[in-house]
């Protein structure tokens, strides 16, 4: 006989064991687990009820048609809607109220992320190989809001809400293009520069800005000691300071300063306001003649700026010109240092610092730069950044676990730290701290672009 | 011995024919359970509609889901608005007091009874609760016998 | 006796009796026959079309929903997934055994007069097989299948004078869309299956005529004198129809085994969905065409991936009809193919050897990696 009829018993015998290994396989879900774990807990909570808790072992789907999504999310998070359950760990909690945003309507995916066709846990919450978006951590959720609300929400998302006012507080639009929102130049012009600044403040300020003002929002060009004496030089050609400011009397400077109410928006050594800059170092930073110049008519040097005409007398001004000369003079320099720091600057490259000028995009924020008007693209589009593939992300020599290797992260690291990921990055760094990067990156990830469907849209007025 | 091995030979053969057809078997056993669909792509039959309160005294014809909310004082029960002829969608007559197809005439009462017309079938009534955050639940695929209403 | 009554039960009833009267009995040739890899190739043939009928059930040629199914199959469906898996892997089988019993017959001459036509039906097969792949490969619209089919579509339209037109008949447009998407479907769910369902039982009821005018029973046995035994004339064999289903049976039931087990632990591969504005680097042909895209990659397209593959299928085509020789038929290696045989093995190693250059040691820009170099991530 035949080996293959020989074989034939045994073989069929094998297949069907495998055959078993199928059943099985498909049997045992992962999520009958959880749904066990839930029953029980179900059942206690029930307890002493009149009828026995009605539970059905399966998955769970809501599909809305609109919006393109099959969400089974509910097949393990199974207390969302039972308030019964608020107390109980994840996955069964109660969901917050959402009272607007019903489930029906919305589903889950659209507001958290993640694959919600999936129904296991590495599948479902991500990251993984052949899902586009992972699950978003809480800290940065609020993002979706504004797929639908877009910038008109506030004090319910408070974290998109900050993100957003410091994206255009802090000028992130003077490189980045958002839509068809407009640049706005959130620092100084920089025309006539060494009429203006003394020159070792100049580089001073170039090499770190917050090291004179704090709260300044300019970041921190990173420049190495030449880059930074070389932009000085660039910025600080033309003549020097013109006329002379005939001296005052300090003590009586100061009645003034404080009667003119100053300190309504400028702060000296930690008193004041902070509408206009610190003046704590002002005299380290301005000629006397251009102190004169700005008190008596801000509005001709820089008409969008906020410091109004005060209307003050040439003498009073004179004399307060003395006192800030005399008392906002900043922490004390060593001589030599500055000496160094001019001598530095003026043997420096005019030339080399137009280049870093243009690279670096000083024009995103201030106009008027000598010689510098193109604007081209600083830095990339940011009009759909929110919904960019993580293939175009580069975490560069950043070692990121598997797990973490998401969009948010990126976007996080990014606003974070701008040049962590590798060598020749352009971007300055703001030195923003945990919740203020948080923020940003919501602001960020929000910036999709999506279109919803139009039923969606509720007109002006309207209750849903 | 020769009755040995045959026996011993038809066993086996009999084993494999037996593995072989549970293989098989049991393989159109699993096609057959694979062609029902676990998840539907459909309006679910389980859904919320209103809370109680909102519901007047009398009859409310939810048109998108073909329903009618029957409230008597604090009494809730919720009617089926398919014909059970051929399946138009019927509409209450207050003045009649009665729900008549506009399809072949059939007239059901307030219970949903047929009185007259082609139907053989009562309009079922479907499964009612109260959810959780106070809306209603209406299940289609409960139905549930005459005279069994909801309180509220 | 207790033993038959079962046995009689389901076999003398008047209802079976009536299905199989006039069966005729096992002849000599059925008995004799050695059905072995192209039996296997039939059942996987099976196995594809019996999982691909229930795929069928929920998969929608849509390019908005098609993805989706894939993530029912994977996730929802009941027995999704192992269907999916055998389907896939059952494809991925087919080619390597249709190569292999094209090899075989090859190497056992087994193409000479009066074979020359099997083979190429066999060909033809053949073809339909990486036909068959191919439209499969698109249908799950993930990223493999889109940038896949981008490939082979610029190979397309690489040939010669009509390339332009035929990538857009292929492709039903000029770019990879739902038209492509319903021809793929439409030839891999109908016009392949059709096409090697009529030819394979060509294809047998020929091998089993040609084995009658060659005068032999069985390969392997030319040579050789037939069995000993009572010469009664006629063809038919002294064995029940039973025992040769049991044998081919065990055959297929290996294959069954096979698939079930790779179907159980490993699942089919799934990218993200098809995006076109995200290329994968590198993009990659499926890996039944990597050996294509690597030649590809050494010059020219028109003689990478037109004049060599279609001078290699041509001459296949052609070898019965351009070997001549007399001997070696029915033998494994014999010594006077000595050259046929080392040509032909060097093909076959020049092309694994170029499929598996493609697949381990090309990365972005398809620059040369070692498999363990890691790739840049930009």
């Amino acid at each position: 006989m035949n080996v293959f009829q020989k074989l034939f018993p045994f073989l069929a015998l094998l297949s069907f064991l495998l055959f078993i290994g199928v059943v099985w396989k498909d049997y045992d879900r992962p999520y009958l687990e959880y749904q066990r774990k839930f029953k029980a807990l179900l059942d206690l909570k029930a307890a002493g009820a009149s009828r026995p808790a009605e539970f059905r072992f399966g998955i769970r789907q809501r599909w809305i048609k609109e919006l393109g999504i099959a969400d089974r999310c509910e097949t393990c998070h199974l207390g969302l809607e039972d308030p019964r359950f608020k107390d109980d760990p994840q996955p069964f909690k109660t969901h917050p109220a959402i009272a607007e945003h019903s489930y029906e309507t919305f589903g889950c995916t659209m507001c958290h992320g993640g694959q919600g066709m999936a129904t296991t846990l590495q599948d479902a919450h991500g990251p993984t190989e052949n899902w586009y978006r992972a699950i978003y951590q809480d800290k940065f959720m609020e993002n979706s809001c504004s797929q639908c609300h877009g910038e008109s929400i506030q004090n319910q998302a408070p974290v998109l809400y900050r993100g957003q006012t410091m994206f255009y507080e802090y000028g992130c639009r003077g490189c980045h293009k958002v839509g068809t929102k407009p640049r706005t130049e959130i620092g100084p012009p920089l025309d006539e520069m060494a009429k203006r600044v003394k020159t070792d403040w100049m580089y001073r300020f170039l090499k770190s800005p917050k090291s004179y003002l704090p709260l300044t929002k300019m970041p921190d060009p990173l420049f190495s000691p030449q880059e930074a004496a070389d932009v000085a030089a660039f910025l600080l050609q033309g003549p020097g300071p013109e006329g002379t400011v005939i001296p005052g009397d300090p003590a009586l400077g100061k009645t003034a300063f404080l009667e003119s109410g100053c300190l309504a928006c400028h702060t000296v050594n930690g008193e004041g306001g902070d509408v206009g800059p610190d003046l704590s170092g002002v005299s380290s930073k301005n000629y006397p003649e251009r102190l004169f110049k700005i008190i008596k008519d801000p509005t001709a040097l820089w008409p969008e700026g906020k410091m109004p005409v005060l209307g003050i007398p040439d003498q009073d001004i004179r004399n307060i010109v003395a006192f800030l000369t005399q008392e906002c003079t900043g922490p004390a320099l060593d001589k030599s240092t500055v000496a160094g720091q001019d001598q530095l600057v003026r043997n420096a490259s005019k030339d080399r610092g137009r280049e870093l000028v243009v690279k670096q995009g000083c024009i995103g924020c201030h106009a008027k730069i000598e010689g510098v008007t193109e604007i081209g693209e600083l830095g990339p589009d940011l009009t759909t950044f929110g919904a960019v593939h993580i293939s175009f992300l580069d975490f560069g020599h950043l070692k990121v676990p598997v797990k973490d290797r998401t969009v948010p992260t990126w976007i996080y690291y990014k606003v974070k730290s701008p040049r962590i990921f590798k060598e020749g990055l352009k971007m300055p760094d703001y030195y923003f701290n945990e919740e203020e990067s948080v923020a940003i990156t919501t602001y960020i990830l929000g910036l999709k672009g999506k279109e919803i469907p139009a039923s969606y849209i509720l007109p002006l007025g309207k209750r849903p | 011995m020769a009755a040995d091995l045959f026996t011993r030979r038809n066993f086996l053969s009999r084993v494999g024919w037996l593995a072989a057809f549970g293989t098989f078997g049991g393989l159109t056993a699993a096609s057959g359970r694979y062609l029902f669909p676990n998840v539907l792509y459909e309006p679910p039959a389980e859904f919320k509609i209103a809370p109680p309160e909102e519901y007047p005294e009398g009859v409310t014809f939810v048109s998108a889901k073909r329903i009618f909310v029957i409230r008597q004082q604090n009494l809730i029960r919720v009617v089926s608005g398919v014909c059970t002829h051929i399946g138009c969608t019927v509409r209450w007559s207050e003045e009649r007091n009665r729900f008549e197809c506009p399809c072949h005439g059939s007239f059901f009462d307030e219970n949903g009874a047929v009185t007259a017309g082609p139907a053989g079938k009562p309009l079922p009534w479907y499964g009612v609760s109260v959810a959780a955050d106070g809306r209603l639940i209406v299940d289609e695929h409960k139905i549930v016998p005459f005279r069994q209403a909801l309180t509220v | 006796m207790a033993v038959n009554t079962t046995r009689n039960a389901l076999f003398e009833n008047r209802f079976w009796k009536s299905a199989f009267r006039g069966a005729p009995p096992v002849s000599k040739w059925l008995r004799d026959k050695i059905f072995g890899l192209g039996l296997i190739n039939l059942s996987l043939f099976i196995i594809l079309n019996v999982t691909g009928i229930l795929l069928m059930f929920y998969y929608v040629p849509y390019t908005d929903k098609a993805y989706n199914v894939i993530k029912d199959f994977q996730f929802v469906v009941s027995f999704g997934a192992i269907f999916r898996n055998m389907h896939r892997w059952s494809a991925y089988a087919m080619i390597v055994l249709v190569f292999l019993h094209m090899s075989r017959v090859f190497y056992m001459a087994e193409y000479r007069e009066p074979r020359e036509f099997n083979w190429v039906i066999g060909w033809v097969l053949f073809l339909c097989t990486l036909v068959g792949a191919l439209t499969g490969y698109l249908l799950p619209w993930d990223q493999k299948a889109y940038w896949g089919m981008t490939i082979m579509s610029n190979v397309m339209a690489s040939v010669p004078v009509i390339g332009e037109k035929l990538k857009f008949v292929v492709l039903g447009g000029d770019e990879i869309g739902q038209s492509a998407l319903t021809r793929a479907y439409d030839i891999h769910v109908k016009v392949m299956p059709l096409i090697m369902g009529l030819l394979i039982a060509l294809h047998v009821i020929r091998g089993r005529t040609d084995d009658l005018l060659a005068g032999s029973q069985a390969h392997g046995e030319h040579k050789s004198a037939p069995a000993p035994e009572a010469d009664n004339g006629s063809d038919t064999a002294d064995c029940a129809w039973s025992d040769i289903i049991k044998r081919e049976l065990a055959k297929f039931l290996i294959i069954l085994i096979i698939i079930m087990g790779t179907s159980i632990l490993f699942g089919a591969p799934l990218e993200e969905e098809a995006n076109p504005s995200v290329t994968p680097v590198p993009a990659k042909a499926p890996w039944f065409f990597l050996g294509l895209q690597e030649l590809l990659s050494w010059g020219a397209p028109f003689w990478g991936a037109i004049v060599v593959p279609n001078a290699v299928l041509l001459f296949a085509l052609l070898v019965p009809y351009i070997e001549r020789g007399k001997t070696g038929s029915g033998v494994w290696f014999h010594p006077s193919r000595r050259l046929q045989n080392i040509l032909f093995t060097a093909f076959v190693t020049v092309a694994i050897g170029l499929i598996i250059v493609g697949a381990l040691f090309r990365g972005p820009g398809w620059r040369f990696y070692w498999p363990w170099q890691p790739w840049p991530l930009h």
